[in-house]
């Protein structure tokens, strides 16, 4: 059954038109990756799945109901997370505190709670820390629950963020280049963490990418975006030799001479 | 080089700290008129925030400086017990003002208005003014509604504050100082002309007389009991400060200063976490502003320009935006420069004047340099310590606490499915 649907989503900067009529249906609980050159409206289109465009035309469904047109906060807590290509961190925070701001929204504190300091509020505040803690454990960097995030080396601020997005208890985590500016080894490290997300945790994961080898690897679908459309879907052997795509990828020459 | 003998500085013995009370205590109370043992006083709670000792006892030390010491030893002087409110007024709207600047990262230019919400609340219905628009010549109210009204006060500004935030907030960043600046000059312009049809405000004559608050038929007119008036309000704004700072919302105003577009994706709501910072704020202000209102027994629209705003700005950013003691800091630090040092600063000059040894012009008077004083002192923390006198830093937890926590026997949030999981592995 797809959990997520996007259907003929177009949206147009100006004359730029950065997505036209995509789309993506999305399994529960598979890997998928959205693939395509630079400036191909990969981002765009994670920016309209999470809300923070809103798309001209086309609808989004989430398990069959219409998310389009929400706020992205609204998203969120419906259950759709992500992280962003150039890492988003509460820098002065800890790291702590970072994921603990990812259970805001399962929180009750309003302003009055907090002035008066009930029970209540203190007790779901340790449970937000102690499930703060935890998820970090599970990305393996509570050695640095209290450092600033700002100061963590990259690696660690990419696990934080996946860990913060983790704390909004997601169904679908949507990662956009979750291995840039990654050596191999790394690379290896999160590919094998992405798939123990997908098992452990029941995600349904769809991410950018731009590391052919982890993409292949990964993924079980892969959606090809050129020029604002869609090119082509399949698994990654058929997307491995899909003519359109290499063409996409290499140039109309390229595929001439093969 | 420098950084490490920073790191290796414990804080100040304590003896120090108490040495230096003792000896300032005495000192103000032989010496009547010694502006320099009053400011020795005072900053002996800065001394107290560096010494090397638990908060507990910190705490218990500074209360009774403030309680018992400064009363005692300077309760008799008029003067300085004016002093101590009006830096505790600041104190108070500095810190108000830090909810929104420094944790929410609003820069919000209009925040006198507020205050003088706040301020004009206590003094249209505590003076005659109020018969003048509402039948019944039920008014003026006696000085025991100023209790009532620190409420009301709380309340009409922090209307005042979601009102002017619901359009405001819809921009951020410079607009938002623009906008807000608008706005706080609207709010006084549009006191300074409501005195027609309808005479609400009594436009540019002011509202007098306002009456002191009473309690148990004590008249508290006197600078004495303005002063534990505004100790209690500065005691209730502070423990607001901490609680919140470390809370489901000051994080989340923290994330939002910090990134909006992160901060969205988590689920935090742009528009209702900014106004709750801005209600926040402005109440506080108001609540000042009443206590204000019946220290002055006079207030007119004069009190409440840009340059107010802009003044309680400058503490903000130079005591450390964000950071509660530094705000402290910075409040006590520029009121004081303002009314005490460059006042005390110019009655020298002139004393030297008048028996002839140095001729000053009057243009050269330095308490007319205030801004400009402000202006480099300004300049020097930007350079060397752009954040702040003392820097927002945030609490390290206790990571031993969390994993001893009862709630650390299961695994919590999205992790709960990973007992499932192996649960079913095993049967």
């Amino acid at each position: 059954m797809a959990i997520l649907e996007a259907v003929g989503l177009t949206k147009r900067f100006g004359g730029l038109v950065a997505n036209q009529d995509v789309t993506i249906k999305i399994e529960k609980g598979s890997i998928t990756a959205v693939i395509g050159p630079n400036g191909a409206g990969k981002t765009t289109f994670f920016n309209m799945i999470t809300g923070f465009y809103e798309p001209d035309e086309g609808e989004i469904l989430l398990a069959g109901k219409s998310i389009k047109g929400l706020r992205p906060d609204q998203i969120a807590t419906r259950g759709i997370t992500r992280t962003f290509q150039n890492i988003r961190l509460f820098k002065q925070m800890t790291a702590l505190e970072n994921v603990m701001v990812g259970t805001h929204s399962r929180l009750s504190a309003g302003l009055l709670g907090i002035l008066f300091n009930t029970k209540r509020i203190r007790e779901e505040e340790e449970k937000a820390r102690v499930e703060a803690y935890q998820l970090l454990e599970y990305v393996g960097i509570e050695h640095i629950a209290n450092e600033a995030a700002g100061s963590l080396p990259y690696g660690l601020q990419r696990r934080l963020e996946i860990a913060r997005a983790l704390a909004t208890n997601p169904q679908i985590i949507l990662l956009d280049e979750p291995a840039a500016g990654m050596n191999p080894r790394e690379t290896v490290e999160m590919t094998e963490f992405i798939r123990l997300l997908k098992k452990e945790l029941d995600l349904t994961i769809i991410l950018i990418e731009h590391d052919m080898k982890l993409v292949m690897g990964l993924s079980e679908y892969i959606h090809v975006l050129d020029y604002g459309r869609k090119i082509a879907e399949g698994t990654p052997e058929q997307i491995r030799n899909n003519p359109s795509v290499i063409e996409a990828y290499l140039g109309k020459s390229a595929t001439e001479v093969s | 080089m420098a950084n490490l003998v920073w790191k290796s500085f414990k804080g100040i013995p304590l003896y120090v700290t108490l040495i230096w009370i003792a000896v300032f205590s005495l000192l103000l109370h032989f010496l009547d008129k010694s502006v320099l043992s009053f400011l020795g006083i005072l900053s002996s709670i800065v001394l107290l925030y560096f010494t090397n000792t638990s908060n507990k006892i910190k705490l218990a030390i500074g209360a009774l400086v403030l309680i018992v010491i400064i009363p005692l030893v300077a309760g008799e002087n008029r003067y300085y017990m004016e002093v101590a409110s009006q830096v505790g007024i600041y104190v108070a709207m500095a810190l108000g003002l830090n909810i929104v600047v420094g944790f929410a990262g609003l820069l919000d230019l209009g925040y006198v208005a507020f205050f003088a919400a706040g301020a004009y609340a206590y003094a249209i219905f505590s003076t005659s003014q109020a018969n003048e628009f509402i039948a019944g010549n039920l008014f003026p109210l006696s000085g025991d509604w100023f209790w009532p009204f620190l409420i009301v006060g709380l309340i009409v500004a922090a209307i005042f504050g979601i009102l002017l935030g619901l359009p405001v907030l819809r921009v951020k960043g410079d607009y938002l100082a623009i906008v807000t600046l608008g706005f706080g000059e609207i709010i006084r312009i549009v006191f300074n002309n409501l005195d027609k049809p309808i005479n609400i405000t009594n436009g540019p004559q002011g509202i007098t007389p306002i009456p002191a608050p009473e309690l148990f038929g004590i008249k508290m007119g006197t600078p004495f009991y303005f002063y534990f008036i505004v100790l209690f309000i500065i005691a209730f704004i502070v423990l607001a400060n901490i609680r919140f700072e470390h809370s489901r919302l000051g994080r989340a105003w923290i994330a939002i200063r910090e990134d909006e577009l992160a901060a969205q994706s988590m689920g935090i709501s742009l528009l209702n976490t900014k106004l709750a910072a801005f209600a926040t704020g402005a109440s506080f202000a108001g609540v000042v502003g009443v206590i204000f209102a019946a220290k002055q027994t006079f207030i007119d629209p004069t009190s409440f320009t840009l340059m107010e705003s802009i003044g309680i700005l400058v503490m903000v950013i130079l005591g450390g935006s964000g950071s509660i003691p530094g705000v402290i800091l910075g409040a006590a630090f520029v009121t004081l420069l303002q009314v005490q040092l460059l006042k005390e600063f110019s009655n020298f000059l002139h004393s030297l004047q008048q028996s002839g040894i140095i001729n000053l012009p009057n243009q050269l008077d330095p308490s007319k340099f205030q801004r400009l004083v402000f202006g480099i002192m300004l300049i020097f923390v930007a350079l060397y310590r752009p954040n702040g006198l003392i820097p927002a830093k945030r609490k390290t937890n206790d990571l031993g606490a969390i994993k001893s926590s009862p709630f650390s026997s299961g695994k919590l949030g999205i992790l709960s499915k990973l007992s499932q999981s192996s649960s079913t592995k095993q049967s």
